[in-house]
């Protein structure tokens, strides 16, 4: 922020609007204002705060006492007086002009009352030289020089040792504005947001829910050994019905080489043959019924609407309304032309024409007839179809029903071909067949046992298909379970990153301000002393000749020259600071102007030149009101060469008797102190020439 | 300080890709937002993290 100039209107003990009071810089960068106590030093120092931040120093008297006294005594009873500040200013290449305008109602009593701002205007222009209003300026300001901080750039001199000597609150106000022009305050922002950010994304995690994955993969493993121990009992059933098949046939070859029982075992083989063949034929007999229904069943279901539609052709027919016989096109043009097809004229509502005209209702039912006739024929073959359908199910069905009696009888014939093996004579045969009947028990056990676990087999694949399903599904949700996991991780990992990030920079900050204001103490004063910055922002002298560093009570002076180091000492980290490559973003601080009232006050003469000296080397600007007393000597000699612009407040005082005082400056006298041409007080500033 | 600038790079060193990736992006975001108070940064923040860790 680099000042550029300021003027007043009936602000304060300045009566009307000042000359536009503009600022140095550069070289020679300190623009100095002289005048006696009650000029309007401090008044000067408020229209900086006031127009910024609407903000008044600790000492600044009442508000209501704002505008000039000479220009509320002017203005009639219930009228009121307007108060301005023009400030105009430079920061990052834009030039800006602040205006702010009040104006103080003036009671029925003739006393002030409160201001009541009436325009705040934050104009600037940009690089394309257009002129532009900032909407919100109080922001644009905030992000020139942050309101909280101003107080150690606009600051009233006789009271600066407070800020060496903070209550806890203006600790709190220093940490916080040191955080501010360190940019440390966007780490704790971004520490603040990642931390609620994290518990937004711990909050999507438990939506994900937690998964079943391991439980069903458990339940997978299970189903897979059922399975396992399932296809091993299958093909060990099928083992032992392929060896007892092999059994049977070796039986049955032998019952075939016993003399008295191979007829009625060459018998039984035939049968069995035939009843195979038999069995084949049932099949195909299935699936031959299986496909009839399929391709016509469906007719059966439209005999009942062809019989619907067939009743009411009847109903038609016998009402005589079918055929209809006669076209009505027919019937118009005879009664069109007056005579019927038998000659005999047709006069209207005579017998002949009523009965001609009669057949124009008939004549409307030819399109039912037509589409009648072509039904007709349709529901002819539906019918027909329906009749062959169930001709053939018919046939199929016979079939069937004397392949199961062939087979019944068949089953019937090896029962009693089986007893009379078993009661052949000799032992040969006999044996043989119950040994046979063992095998087949045997079988018949077997194949039971391999359906059942065909069965089996057949539910674990399908529960095993289901298990796969879920699994996919969790699998999906495993992957967004893993990503909600890996977001809450790495939202916790940022933050703590920043949370050590802050604390680095928050140390080095200390550490370099704590080593700049003991290099500027050491300047500046011959105390044993070493100035020091404790966590909670409290600054402190601590005695260096003991080992123990005792803080040490400060003096009015050592603390004001403390607060004047800690400021410099700020202004040129920041400054350095923000040239640095790894600066966090945050205000362009990279020019800090600094406006003090009596900054010299309770200082003696040498520490005076100390600060005198090593503030304009610090500072990108010094705007300094003195008194006569504060400047002279130390000061002046301090500043020679660096001041840039100076101003003399003239004081109009309406004391008679008042001795009139003046300063002489660069070979020129000016007035400090006037009688008024009225009985009020007000000031006039005028520029110093060649300062 | 050398010490501290150490202890910078330390951090950045043992800090995930991701988890640079979201403070770059973030720290970009507040200096945006920086002279606001809006709740939705907060919501740009969770956004950032989804879009970093998708």
């Amino acid at each position: 922020m680099k000042l550029i100039s300021l003027q007043l209107h009936n602000f304060r003990q300045f009566y009307g609007t000042t000359p536009k009071l503009s600022f140095a810089s550069g070289d020679r960068n300190v623009t100095v204002f002289h005048g006696v106590n009650g000029a309007g030093k401090t008044a000067l120092l408020n229209a900086f705060t006031w127009a910024l931040y609407g903000d008044f120093t600790r000492g600044f008297k009442l508000e209501e006492q704002l505008a000039n006294r000479r220009a509320l005594r002017e203005a009639s009873d219930g009228s009121y007086v307007e108060v301005w500040v023009e400030l105009q200013f430079k920061h990052s290449q834009k030039n800006y002009l602040l205006r702010k305008k009040a104006r103080v109602h003036k009671g029925a009593d003739g006393s002030p009352e409160q201001p009541v701002v009436e325009e705040i205007e934050l104009q600037f222009r940009d690089e394309s030289g257009e002129l532009k209003t900032e909407e919100n300026y109080a922001e644009a300001i905030g992000r020139i020089l942050p309101e909280d901080l101003h107080t150690y750039f606009f600051f009233d001199g006789e009271r600066i040792e407070r800020l060496a000597q903070p209550s806890s609150e203006e600790q709190a106000d220093l940490s916080r504005a040191a955080k501010k022009l360190m940019r440390i305050e966007i780490l704790e922002r971004a520490e603040r947001d990642l931390e609620k950010a994290r518990a937004e994304l711990q909050g999507e995690l438990r939506g994900v829910g937690t998964s079943q994955t391991d439980e069903l993969l458990r339940l997978r493993a299970s189903d897979d050994s059922e399975l396992k121990k399932l296809n091993f009992r299958r093909d060990e059933a099928m083992r032992n019905i392929d060896e007892l098949k092999v059994q049977k046939h070796a039986v049955e070859e032998r019952l075939r080489d016993v003399e008295q029982v191979r007829e009625l075992q060459e018998e039984r083989e035939q049968l069995v043959q035939r009843d195979l063949r038999l069995n084949t034929e049932q099949s195909s007999n299935r699936a031959e019924l299986i496909t009839e229904v399929g391709k016509d069943g469906y007719f059966v279901f439209l005999q009942q609407p062809v019989n619907q539609f067939r009743a009411l052709l009847d109903q038609l027919r016998s009402r005589g309304e079918l055929p209809a016989g006669i076209k009505r096109q027919f019937v118009d043009d005879l009664l069109d032309r007056s005579t019927c097809v038998c000659g005999r004229p047709l006069e209207p509502n005579s017998e002949p024409w009523k009965c001609v005209h009669s057949f124009r209702e008939r004549a409307g039912l030819a399109d039912v007839e037509e589409a009648a006739i072509r039904l007709s024929g349709q529901t002819d073959e539906v019918a027909e179809r329906a009749t062959a359908f169930w001709e053939r199910v018919s046939r199929i069905r016979e079939k069937s029903r004397q392949i199961r009696e062939e087979r019944a009888h068949i089953e019937n014939k090896l029962d009693q071909i089986g007893e009379q093996i078993l009661h052949a004579p000799g032992e040969q045969g006999p044996a043989l067949e119950r040994r046979l009947n063992e095998i087949v028990e045997g079988l018949r056990g077997q194949e039971h046992e391999l359906y059942s676990i065909g069965k089996d087999i057949r539910r674990k694949e399908e529960e095993i298909g289901e298990i796969d399903s879920r699994l996919e599904k969790e699998e999906t949700r495993d992957a967004r379970h893993r990503i909600a996991k890996r977001r809450v991780s790495i939202a916790r990992e940022t933050k703590t990153l920043v949370e050590n990030m802050r604390a680095v920079f928050e140390r080095k900050f200390r550490h370099d301000i704590t080593e700049k204001m003991k290099r500027l103490f050491r300047d500046v004063t011959v105390v044993p002393y070493t100035p020091y910055i404790s966590e909670d922002y409290k600054i402190q002298l601590l005695d260096d000749t003991t080992d123990s560093l005792l803080p040490v009570a400060t003096s009015q002076g050592e603390s004001q020259i403390l607060a004047l180091c800690f400021i410099a000492s700020v202004i040129e980290e920041t400054k350095e600071y923000n040239k640095r490559r790894d600066a966090l973003p945050g205000p362009d601080s990279s020019a800090l102007p600094v406006v003090m009232d009596s900054p010299f006050g309770s200082l003696d003469p040498a520490h005076r030149r100390q600060v005198a000296s090593f503030l304009p080397k610090v500072a990108s600007q010094v705007v300094t009101m003195v008194t006569e007393t504060q400047y002279r000597g130390e000061v002046a000699d301090a500043l020679q060469g660096r001041i840039g612009r100076a101003y003399v407040m003239t004081y109009n005082t309406p004391r008679d008797g008042v001795k009139e005082v003046s300063t002489s400056i660069e070979g020129h006298s000016y007035p400090l102190v006037k009688k008024s041409s009225g009985d009020y007080e007000f000031t006039e500033i005028q520029e110093v020439r060649n300062a | 300080m050398p010490g501290e600038e150490r202890e910078l790079e330390v951090l950045h060193a043992n800090a995930s890709d991701e988890a640079k990736d979201v403070l770059k992006r973030v720290m970009e975001l507040e200096n945006r937002h920086l002279y606001e108070n809006q709740p939705r940064v907060v919501r740009d923040v969770v956004n950032i993290i989804k879009e970093v860790v998708k």
